[in-house]
């Protein structure tokens, strides 16, 4: 057949024992998301009664939803078992624009407080 | 110049071939993504920014989705948990038709797929109950202030222009003012309130305009983005629904390969990531 299906050349047909290891990891992913995703939500619970202050809380919903997003895009989007480069191509995006954003509130967070001076 | 390394090169790159050992549909998928996933930052940037500027009168999510259905009382957290867990569920099942779809075991295929429609649905359904709930309010509503000013006891003077205030309860004898210190929020009873509210309206729930729990913005950043990942979860379920059906069909064994389930998996899969940032900067922070 001249017309052959671009998709097939990249497809490998896995085995039931690949099959057996891929499952395994799923469900050892979803069991972690389900940990930290309870851990948030009981630390938004009773971090009062805990006294824990809101800047420690809040930078750690920050770092567990970043390892969320993580676990999520390597494992269950498979972006770890891509070529490097696809992953540095839609990584890096990311990275530049979490440090333009850290930047501005750095820079130029308080500039907000004065506008709401002037608009008073 | 050796000659293989040119070779070489022109192996990945020359042409007729994936530089990154990937197919055109799942690149694309992806290249897609990422201009999604810019849209949504962009949104959650910007609900960051309005939230910094009007902190002191922002509301707090924990007050505002306190219900959960058939149980009485205040359970903050409960029902977002639910909805979150929900969402975490369907990425498993899809990501196990993907698995499914990758051995060409046609049944598995079906069954997972199905189980995450359902669970896409069920996810849709809480987000309508949840909308409800916002936009009808509570029993006591609020009260919008007109344009004046304040004078707390601590000696700050605050424009009321449009603020929102809240009833202690309801014999609605003492309001909530939206000013704190260190021993809780403001409050004002007896002369003073009336003098207060002479000009002022009742609020009832939430919508574009108004909203009884705060900041008119607090609702409108709530329907636009959670609204717009609805929107995603939505046309994620009809996919799915289209992939299904496909599978059903046998359109795919006769292709040889399941590469359809493997796209629609991975957008499933960024909604689901869009929600875990949903979850933390609407509900948690």
């Amino acid at each position: 057949m001249e017309h052959q299906d671009e998709s097939l050349r990249y497809y490998h047909q896995k085995t039931e024992v690949e099959g057996k290891q891929t499952r395994k990891l799923i469900w050892r992913i979803f069991w972690i998301l389900l940990a930290v995703t309870v851990l948030e939500i009981t630390l938004g619970l009773f971090y009062k009664e805990w006294r824990l202050s809101w800047f420690f809380v809040k930078n750690t919903f920050l770092l567990l939803t970043v390892a969320k997003a993580y676990l999520i895009v390597s494992y269950y989007m498979h972006l770890k078992y891509e070529k490097s480069f696809l992953i540095k191509i839609i990584i890096i995006p990311y990275v530049i624009l979490g440090l333009y954003l850290i930047a501005l509130i750095l820079n130029e967070g308080n500039y907000s407080v004065i506008m709401h001076q002037w608009l008073w | 110049m050796s000659q293989t390394n040119l070779t070489e090169e022109k192996s990945n790159w020359g042409g007729g071939i994936s530089p990154f050992k990937t197919s055109y549909g799942k690149l694309m998928m992806w290249f897609f993504l990422i201009s999604d996933a810019l849209t949504f930052s962009g949104f959650l940037v910007a609900y960051g920014f309005y939230r910094h500027y009007f902190i002191d009168i922002w509301p707090s999510a924990e007050n505002v989705f306190t219900h959960f259905p058939f149980l009485h009382g205040n359970h903050p957290l409960l029902y977002v948990g639910f909805m979150t867990f929900v969402l975490i569920m369907s990425s498993v099942t899809m990501v196990l038709a993907v698995e499914s779809g990758q051995r060409l075991y046609h049944k598995g295929v079906k069954i997972w797929l199905g189980l995450t429609i359902v669970g896409g649905l069920i996810f849709l359904g809480s987000q309508a109950w949840e909308w409800g709930h916002f936009i009808k309010g509570t029993e006591n509503g609020a009260v919008q202030l007109e344009k004046g000013y304040y004078q707390l006891p601590d000696g700050d003077v605050k424009s009321t222009n449009g603020i929102i205030a809240r009833w202690e309860d309801e014999s609605k004898q003492q309001l909530i003012l939206p000013w704190q210190n260190e021993a809780g929020y403001y409050t004002v009873s007896g002369e003073e309130l009336s003098k207060l509210t002479q000009n002022s309206t009742p609020v009832y729930g939430a919508n574009l305009s108004v909203n009884e729990y705060g900041h008119k913005l607090f609702g409108n950043f709530f329907f636009f983005i959670t609204g717009f990942h609805g929107l995603h979860v939505f046309s994620g379920v009809i996919l799915n629904l289209i992939v299904l059906l496909n599978v059903y069909k046998g359109t795919y064994q006769k292709r040889g390969h399941y590469e359809m389930v493997e796209k629609v998996g991975l957008y499933w899969h960024f909604v689901d990531l869009v929600w875990v940032f949903i979850f933390t900067f609407f509900y948690l922070i």
